[in-house]
């Protein structure tokens, strides 16, 4: 009965349960090779926008407060989606608030700026930093 | 550097685990769910005390020592270290280790929503003072304000340890083990305990398989960095434990049965029901089975106890950081009365969720399953195998009424108007616990089985002394 049961008991296991609507296309050795292969070139496109939104926010003091602003169209993202994003990105050096904000975080699509209106942003003097992370626009700005 | 502090952080409670586990490879893999359960108990004391992550784990390191003032505890320990390292009793530590290792090594990148924007922020918020973590709290940075702090704290002491602000990548590793800790200890407890499945390749082997079982339950969702698989991993390891009472001395259970019980409660915010499930259905079955019941219900006041007085603290947490009520419970409450207006908002969600493939396939996996079982225990019968019901009727009902909380869940409660994306996106990891039961339900019937066949063996022989079972022995 032993020697049965573990080949038996995998058969349910994997067959019953798993082999449904449950994907069963991962198991130990998928997940060994994956992490051997590395980050795909998407996983690494999306680090590196999360880093350079990091850095775009890198340009306000620590311990500062700074209110959050998300406009435009960014697809299947969200608007939602880069606003808690930021939350986690900017957060604890620098504190997020909606209202009695030091500094702005404006982010918006890089296909509604134009080169004009980038270089005008850029003369401001109320502007700290000016970014471009993949297809955002980013604009620190101190308020007041 | 940082994977190996990790490391250190996960076996520095080898001495405790030693004591709980009975050898030295099983202290290792006990050492992780102490190193877990001490990681929530800082996490609230360090908010409500301001005192840091790091002082309040190196005083529980040193607290263990002070375990050996105790002349019963330096016995135990003498009995754990003079084990022979290596033998075949060790296989199920050695295998739950070298799985642990694994999904370290295996793990993702940070990128999966509710590992960096849930988990992993909450860990940099404890990674601090207190302030930090309630300032974040009252400036509404988390659409989940209210979940618990097992994991984060774990990772945000690593990070401490490391002098970092955060290390995402190693968050998630760490996160990946979590699971592998809690069910693998449960494993490792039974199978130390139990001299028929210690002494038994083929045993252990079957015991070890809903550890191997996490790697494929939620289609890898274990290296992602999401604590519902380490909660799928602690129901599923609180059924083990309960299942096996019997057979573990009272100190061994009671560790065991306790920290598995405040980590259920305190790795996501449906744990503490899901455990109040199992410890209910575990009673009830106790209560219905003739003959034994009054005395060994005794058993489950306390656990009850632990579970109460555990969400007693929590509650308290949550008023003294101002954490906001679940908008599904709160859903879920104000709804409820749509159950008894045929045609509601609630029979069309219902039928969204009857209707869909991946939940449709829970429902039905989980009657097939059942019926595995049942049929199972009735060919036993026919063939006089002397089988406990009881416990397998428990793990059962209990899944079923896991489902049916995730059922309500999402028709009643407050986010149901996203039903439709929630089953694309979530239903997955959400349904891993129940999952996660079927497999378990199915190892432990096999290992009854296998038990109760050996032991009807041995009977018929006449050379051989008669032993009992497995599920229906006695504790000694």
């Amino acid at each position: 009965m032993k020697i049965l049961s573990l080949p038996l008991l995998s058969i349910l296991v994997w067959g019953l349960p798993l082999g449904g609507a449950f994907s069963s296309d991962a198991n130990i050795g998928s997940l060994i090779l994956r992490a051997m292969a590395g980050e795909t070139e998407q996983q690494i496109a999306e680090l590196e926008f999360y880093a350079c939104l990091e850095e775009a926010g890198s340009t306000i003091p620590n311990g500062e407060k700074t209110s959050v602003i998300v406009s435009g169209d960014f697809g299947q993202d969200g608007v939602g989606y880069l606003e808690q994003r930021l939350d986690e990105i900017l957060y604890p050096r620098i504190r997020i608030v909606e209202s009695e904000a030091d500094f702005e975080y404006l982010v918006s699509p890089i296909e509604l700026s134009t080169p004009e209106s980038i270089s005008k942003i850029a003369q401001s003097r109320s502007v700290a930093g000016l970014y471009q992370c993949a297809y955002a626009l980013i604009v620190t700005k101190r308020v007041g | 550097m940082a994977e190996i502090t990790a490391w250190i952080y996960f076996f520095s409670f080898s001495l405790a685990g030693m004591l709980v586990a009975g050898t030295i490879m099983g202290g290792l893999v006990l050492s992780m769910l102490i190193a877990l359960t001490w990681a929530l108990l800082s996490s609230i004391i360090h908010v409500v005390t301001d005192l840091g992550l790091l002082e309040i784990f190196v005083f529980g390191i040193v607290a263990q020592f002070a375990l050996l003032l105790l002349p019963s505890t330096r016995l135990s320990l003498r009995d754990a270290l003079r084990r022979k390292l290596g033998s075949k009793q060790d296989l199920a530590s050695f295998a739950v280790l070298l799985l642990s290792i694994t999904a370290f090594l295996s793990s993702a990148p940070p990128l999966a929503w509710d590992a960096r924007s849930i988990w992993l922020s909450k860990a940099t918020w404890l990674n601090g003072p207190s302030s930090q973590y309630l300032i974040a709290q009252s400036d509404n940075l988390s659409a989940h304000p209210e979940y618990p702090l097992a994991g984060p704290s774990a990772v945000a002491t690593v990070w401490g340890l490391l002098n970092v602000q955060e290390d995402l990548y190693l968050g998630v590793g760490i996160i990946s083990v979590a699971p592998l800790a809690i069910m693998g200890s449960a494993i490792v407890i039974v199978v130390n305990s139990i001299p028929e499945i210690r002494d038994s390749t083929i045993a252990q082997s079957v015991m070890l398989i809903p550890a191997v079982a996490l790697f494929s339950v939620s289609s890898g969702l274990i290296v992602q960095g999401l604590m519902d698989i380490a909660l799928a991993a602690a129901i599923s390891g609180m059924t083990v434990i309960l299942f096996f009472r019997r057979h573990l001395s009272p100190f061994r259970w009671a560790s065991a049965i306790a920290m598995t019980i405040i980590l259920a409660n305190n790795l996501k915010q449906e744990g503490s029901v899901f455990t109040l499930i199992v410890l209910v259905c575990f009673f009830a079955g106790v209560i219905f089975k003739r003959g034994q019941g009054p005395n060994e219900a005794k058993t489950f006041i306390p656990l009850l106890t632990v579970w109460a007085l555990d969400r007693l603290i929590w509650q308290f947490f949550s008023v003294f950081a101002n954490l906001r009520s679940s908008v599904s419970t709160d859903g879920i409450i104000n709804n409820a009365s749509e159950l008894l207006v045929p045609g509601s908002s609630f029979y069309s969600y219902a039928a969204t969720l009857l209707g869909d493939n991946k939940f449709s396939w829970l429902v039905l996996s989980s009657i097939a399953v059942s019926g595995l079982v049942l049929l199972g225990q009735v060919l036993c019968s026919k063939l006089s195998i002397a089988l406990d019901q009881y416990p397998h009727y428990s793990i059962l009902i209990s899944m079923f009424a896991i489902i049916g909380i995730l059922f309500f869940t999402y028709s009643l409660g407050g986010n149901r108007d996203s039903l439709e994306w929630w089953l694309a996106t979530s239903l997955e990891r959400i349904a891993s616990t129940p999952v996660m039961l079927m497999v378990t339900a199915m190892t432990l019937f096999v290992a009854s089985v296998n038990s109760a066949v050996d032991s009807l063996t041995k009977d018929l022989d006449p050379a051989l002394e008669p032993k009992q079972n497995i599920s229906s022995r006695k504790e000694s």
